[in-house]
């Protein structure tokens, strides 16, 4: 079984040494690890050849980073000649001169622009999230952007997640058949003849986890603790589909009242499938 | 003859400021009064209760004593480097009374001031100055200002607009105007020097009184003194204006225009007192489109921009290829009078009236492509601004039901839930009443926790927008202004009580102020304790002596306190009075000079000072009221019902100017002269009252209609003949969420009245009654229904017989067969079309018809809005304007209708098309009007 993917903890957080090739004086960089997607940090610029836009990361030590995503952007398909979307890592700390992140002395780098997925909705021809599995321990990670065809003048990106994937062993998948649904939150009016008035508010995704299996006092204990774990992070959690989806979404557990049933009875005969409710983050509404 | 200074000019835009600091200077043995050789030594910190300038010598020799006058404009409104940061003139109206004149023969003085500039390193406090007091010697250790080298000599009376260069002392109390700045006769020239004007005010004292024989100063032991009370500044601005661009939207192939004002002032208009010097050369020097998605800056320079006075339009041929994304445009001009001055604005920052009055506006932008996901789905969200004021610093909260971001904003997601919000008028008193509004935020991450330690949030201001996803934040449309009335705090949500910004303002009780045994030691034991009174308009009540028909046995409107029994000296009112033409003493008339002289002091407050002891005797009288320049009727003081309910709000109840909206008042004012009541009104505010009382009365006395509008500033208006049409539809098939409610109000019916008008203070009486019955609606109804409150109407403010005649005629019709209520509910859609006191057209099968057909279109007003975001609906109750309609025959305007009905739109089908006689019907069988029966 393709098994689903999963990452809580953002290594970047409050006590990350960040920066940014440019800040918007309203969407400032400190928004790239707030848990809200909706309330993003913008760049001023969209990059240019030789001079992209970059968010850059120090650890105190050196971190493993298996997982990178981004949340709520705003990139293209990045199809400008000199586009690029890149994850480099460099052992010598983002103002290190001897770490050149642009001619590529003493670090390791990754194309992730392949981690854009093209669908056709609205006005924008990207999904807002990507990830991209990695592999690098580095004390410091830099992004490289340069999207010279965005409309919108700038880079925009709701969540900068730079964490580590983890699986389940047991099995585990999501439903509907299809990994999400939409969910609409809408205010629709009808007068008493008929007529629509449809009030479009915002929309997110929805999907369900559901374990079957569960016929282990261990395999109850993994899950408990995955949800312990994802509670003590406010109830954020990065899922990803199955190991081969391009889709990833930073979700909400929306209800985990059932638990405690399962705890309980979790001894052997207990293979009643359970499922978790989870909801994605709101991305906002934007106007220009 | 156009006179930019003094204030009839429309070629440029102005505001008019309504707030100031002042202060006297008062300065001892000073040889000249020039501010700028005054020094330390020469100022005195003695107690100045008011405004005063004048001077005097206690014996022979040149040393004088002063006292001179500092103002400065308070607040920063009218000041805005990207927009309004070139004055062209700015004009001082006040009223100037005299105080003391104890100079022999005086007949007129003169005045001079200048625009104070740079202090020389030294700063004042104006915090510290009150304009009742400023210790001269440790606030000014040394004297700060020095004095800007610009001409002083320019007055103009404002009753004639005749330039002075004195003031005549017999005519005071009387209005003028100061100003600076423009052109003047000879050619002169110059610019108000914005900065030192606005940082650091004007200075005015005495130059000099005219005995006979020349200009002198006081002779020894003379004494000259004048109380200015300072009304308003008016400030005239070369900046130019946008109001609006034809299409908020542009695509290739389109011409751009902007309207507005003072994209090219004609020389012609600054024509004041002589001959405009050459070379003005006021244009447009280029337009900028300034991406907001970093699309770049994209110039349009004066070759290919064709402009007047009013518009700026940029064809197709000369727009810049604008990439997808919003604008905002960058205006720049210049002036070569000036040498290379510009002068620039934001569109739209502010806007301006057809007069050029300035209103303070939002910034438009202008849209390249779609805002949003095409096709637009409907997306309402409500946006809200929070201004927190603390140690005089002002701080920003942005909120919304979901995080919004927005180029220049990002509204937080905190609103958990908002209730509905009302804002109504009372159709019966005109008065208007706003909901308060609850809202409850999200406290999860201690936000509010955090706000409610660091900041004290009573009376923040709070601004209501609605905002659609599919349009530019530039494009939201503010609902409401409120305040914070108060909050509390239940873990993690934070629940916010809001009122309306302006009810604090009808809390007050008028008159504010009192006579006290602190101000007046030797007063009367029974004016303890009285209000001082404030008058306007024409107040008479005769004796019958002099009125054979209406004279009264106890004559006099207001009855005046004794405030020195020792001098015998009566206060009458609080402020300048224009006139007391009759005096009584226990009914008896008085005669001056001989029994009393009306005299004016302590910052203009008017006194009756008798010659001898009236004892315990009742002193009363009759007045013409206060004057305040422009505002003022033919006859030198205000009259004007909309002038003085402006007066009423403005300097009684000391509402902003930025919470007024002068326009709707303006214009008010235009229709009482048009009707002929320009003199019709008066107005006292004598024994204390709440003030919503006492407006509810005024407005019922003129059927006034006080409303706020959406950017919560006060409007008036008055719904007759000439204002009830309206092209703007509901439907209540397609509209309707529930089904409309018709409600004939039958039991609010009157169809007999008395009423009375006229009243008086003193005598505590109304002057004139009378009854009016409507017979119709008493045979419709087979019983006289009396007025519904149990007394007589009343019309206490005002004497004119016709005014109160017609508006008991118009309330008579409107309440005689109840008054007809519409209740519906739309939804949120319509929210930018529709507006309290907006007028609609409701198309209803089920409305009441002869053929049973419902209605196609029947006029009504709004007098409710109930905006409920959560239902997504609005319910809006209505007055029917039938009993408008019943007094028109609606034939329409041979002009704008079509020949041929069968031509005519749904409009134009409501006035008198007439069919054929024979058949009754048009050509196409639909059944014609009929004036009656038709003669063959």
């Amino acid at each position: 079984m393709r098994r689903l993917k999963y990452a809580i903890s953002n290594l970047v957080d409050v006590d990350t040494l960040i920066d940014v090739y440019s800040e918007d004086d309203v969407y400032v960089m400190d928004n790239l690890y707030n848990g809200r997607p909706s309330k993003p940090y913008r760049s001023t610029g969209i990059g240019t050849p030789g001079t992209p836009e970059w968010i850059c990361v120090t650890f105190p030590a050196p971190r493993m980073i298996s997982l990178v995503a981004l949340f709520n952007h705003n990139l293209t398909m990045l199809e400008g000649v000199g586009d690029e979307l890149r994850f480099k890592g460099c052992n010598l700390g983002c103002e290190s001169p001897a770490c050149d992140w642009d001619a590529g002395a003493g670090m390791h780098e990754v194309d992730i622009s392949g981690s854009l997925i093209e669908v056709e909705k609205g006005d924008r021809a990207t999904f807002e999230n990507l990830y991209s599995r990695t592999k690098m321990r580095e004390p410091s990670y830099r992004l490289d952007i340069i999207d010279q065809n965005n409309p919108d003048g700038h880079i925009e990106i709701g969540e900068y997640f730079l964490g580590n994937w983890e699986d389940f062993s047991a099995n585990c998948f999501l439903q509907p058949g299809r990994p999400d649904s939409p969910m609409y939150f809408k205010g629709d009016q009808r007068t008493f003849m008929g007529q629509d008035w449809i009030s479009y508010y915002s929309k997110a995704k929805e999907m369900t986890l559901t374990f079957v299996n569960l016929n282990t006092p261990d395999r109850v204990n993994e899950v408990e603790v995955f949800l312990d774990r994802v509670h003590e992070n406010g109830g954020r959690v990065v899922i990803i589909p199955d190991r081969d989806s391009k889709f990833c979404f930073l979700m909400k557990i929306e209800d985990t009242s059932g638990f405690g049933l399962r705890t309980l009875y979790g001894e052997d005969g207990e293979k009643k499938t359970w499922t978790i409710p989870m909801k994605a983050l709101t991305t906002g509404v934007m106007l220009l | 003859m156009a006179t930019t200074a003094i204030g009839t000019n429309t070629d440029m835009v102005w505001q008019e400021v309504y707030q100031f600091e002042t202060a006297v200077l008062e300065t001892i043995d000073s040889v000249l009064q020039l501010i700028n050789v005054v020094n330390q030594n020469d100022v005195s910190d003695t107690h100045q209760p008011n405004l005063a300038y004048g001077s005097h010598r206690t014996g022979p020799g040149n040393t004088f004593g002063s006292w001179s006058v500092l103002t400065r404009l308070k607040g920063s409104y009218f000041r805005d480097d990207d927009n309004l940061d070139l004055p062209f003139t700015a004009g001082f109206y006040m009223t100037i009374a005299k105080e003391l004149a104890d100079v022999p023969g005086v007949l007129n003085h003169r005045v001079k001031r200048y625009i104070l500039n740079d202090p020389q390193g030294q700063t004042i406090n104006w915090n510290a100055v009150s304009g009742r007091y400023v210790d001269g010697v440790n606030l000014w250790t040394q004297f700060p200002y020095r004095r800007e080298g610009t001409l002083e000599l320019n007055i103009i009376r404002t009753s004639d607009m005749e330039q002075l260069l004195y003031f005549p002392v017999s005519e005071l109390p009387e209005n003028y105007a100061l100003y600076w700045g423009g052109f003047h006769g000879g050619g002169q020239h110059f610019r108000v020097d914005a900065d030192s004007f606005f940082d650091y005010g004007f200075y005015m004292w005495l130059d000099g009184i005219y005995v006979g024989a020349g200009w002198q100063v006081c002779g020894g032991g003379e004494t000259i003194k004048f109380s200015p009370t300072i009304e308003r500044v008016k400030i005239y601005y070369q900046n130019p204006v946008v109001n609006s661009f034809d299409s908020m939207k542009w695509s290739i192939g389109q011409n751009f225009t902007m309207r507005g004002k003072g994209f090219t002032i004609p020389e012609a208009s600054l024509d004041m007192y002589g001959p405009p010097p050459p070379a003005w050369n006021d244009r447009i020097e280029k337009v900028e489109f300034i991406g907001k998605q970093n699309q770049g800056t994209f110039t349009v320079t004066t070759p290919f921009l064709d402009y007047d006075n009013d518009h700026v339009t940029i064809a197709a041929v000369n727009m810049p290829a604008l990439p997808d994304g919003t604008y905002e445009i960058y205006i720049t001009k210049r002036c070569d009078i000036w040498g290379a001055v510009r002068y620039h604005c934001f569109a739209g920052d502010y806007r301006c009236t057809d007069e050029g009055q300035l209103l303070q506006g939002s910034r438009l932008v202008l849209l390249i492509g779609e805002a949003g996901d095409y096709p637009p789905p409907e997306e309402p969200i409500i946006l809200t601004e929070w201004e927190i004021t603390h140690l005089d610093e002002s701080i920003f909260r942005y909120l919304a039901p979901i995080d919004v971001r927005s180029p220049d904003i990002f509204y937080d997601g905190y609103i958990l839930n908002v209730s509905s919000l009302k804002r109504a008028i009372n159709d019966r008193t005109g008065l208007y009443s706003v909901s308060d509004m609850t809202l409850d935020l999200a406290n999860n991450d201690k936000e509010w926790s955090k706000m409610m330690a660091q900041y004290i949030m009573k009376n923040a201001h709070v601004s209501i927008f609605h905002a659609w996803g599919t349009e530019p934040h530039g494009w939201r449309t503010r609902i409401h202004r409120m305040i914070v009335d108060d909050y509390e705090l239940e873990a993690d949500k934070f629940r916010v009580f809001l009122k309306d910004i302006t009810k604090k303002y009808f809390e007050l009780k008028i008159p504010e102020y009192f006579i006290t045994s602190e101000e007046y030691p030797d007063a009367h034991e029974d004016a303890i304790g009285k209000g001082m009174s404030d008058i306007l308009g024409e107040n008479s009540l005769l004796g019958t002596a002099d009125d054979p028909v209406w004279g009264v046995s106890s004559p006099g409107s207001f009855e005046a306190y004794c405030i020195d029994k020792t001098n015998f000296y009566y206060l009458a009112s609080r402020g300048s009075l224009h006139a007391i033409p009759e005096v009584y003493s226990d009914d008896v008339k008085m005669a001056t000079p001989g029994d009393y002289s009306v005299n004016y002091r302590d910052g203009g407050r008017t006194y009756i000072d008798f010659v001898g002891d009236q004892g315990d005797k009742k002193i009363t009288f009759n007045a013409e009221g206060y004057m305040f320049g422009a505002w003022n009727s033919v006859n030198g003081y205000i009259q004007n019902p909309a002038r003085i309910l402006r007066f009423i709000l403005m300097i009684l109840l000391h509402i902003p100017v930025e919470l007024i909206n002068m326009i709707s008042f303006d214009d008010m004012a235009d229709y009482f002269e048009d009707k002929g009541y320009e003199t019709s009104a008066k107005f006292r505010a004598c024994e204390p009252k709440k003030a919503e009382e006492k407006l509810s009365e005024f407005l019922f006395t003129f059927g006034i209609k006080l409303f706020p509008d959406r950017e919560g500033r006060m409007s008036i208006g008055i719904k007759d003949k000439s204002n009830y049409q309206s092209d703007y539809y509901i439907f209540e098939q397609l509209d309707c969420i529930d089904p409309a409610r018709n409600m004939p109000q039958l039991k609010r019916a009157e169809n007999y009245v008395r009423y009375k008008w006229d009243e008086h203070q003193a005598a505590k009486l109304f002057l004139k009654a009378d009854s009016k019955r409507s017979e119709l609606s008493i045979s419709d109804f087979g019983d006289s229904i009396l007025e519904a409150r149990g007394s007589p109407w009343k019309f206490p403010y005002t004497t004119n017989e016709t005014l109160v005649a017609a508006r008991v005629n118009d309330e008579l019709l409107k309440r005689a067969y109840g008054e007809k209520w519409l209740k519906i509910k739309i939804p949120i859609h319509k929210i930018e079309d529709l507006d309290i006191f907006d007028n609609f057209r409701f198309q209803s099968l089920y409305a009441p018809s002869f053929t049973g057909a419902g209605q196609a279109g029947w006029y009504y007003y709004i007098i409710d809005m109930e905006y409920n975001w959560s239902g997504n609906s609005i319910i809006i109750t209505a007055v029917d304007l039938g009993w408008l309609m019943g007094q028109c025959m609606i034939i329409g305007k041979f002009s704008e209708l079509t020949r041929d009905w069968m031509d005519a739109n749904v409009y134009q089908r409501t006035f008198a098309y007439i069919g054929n006689c024979a058949t009754g019907t048009f050509e196409d069988g639909i059944p014609n009007k009929k004036i009656c029966d038709c003669y063959e």
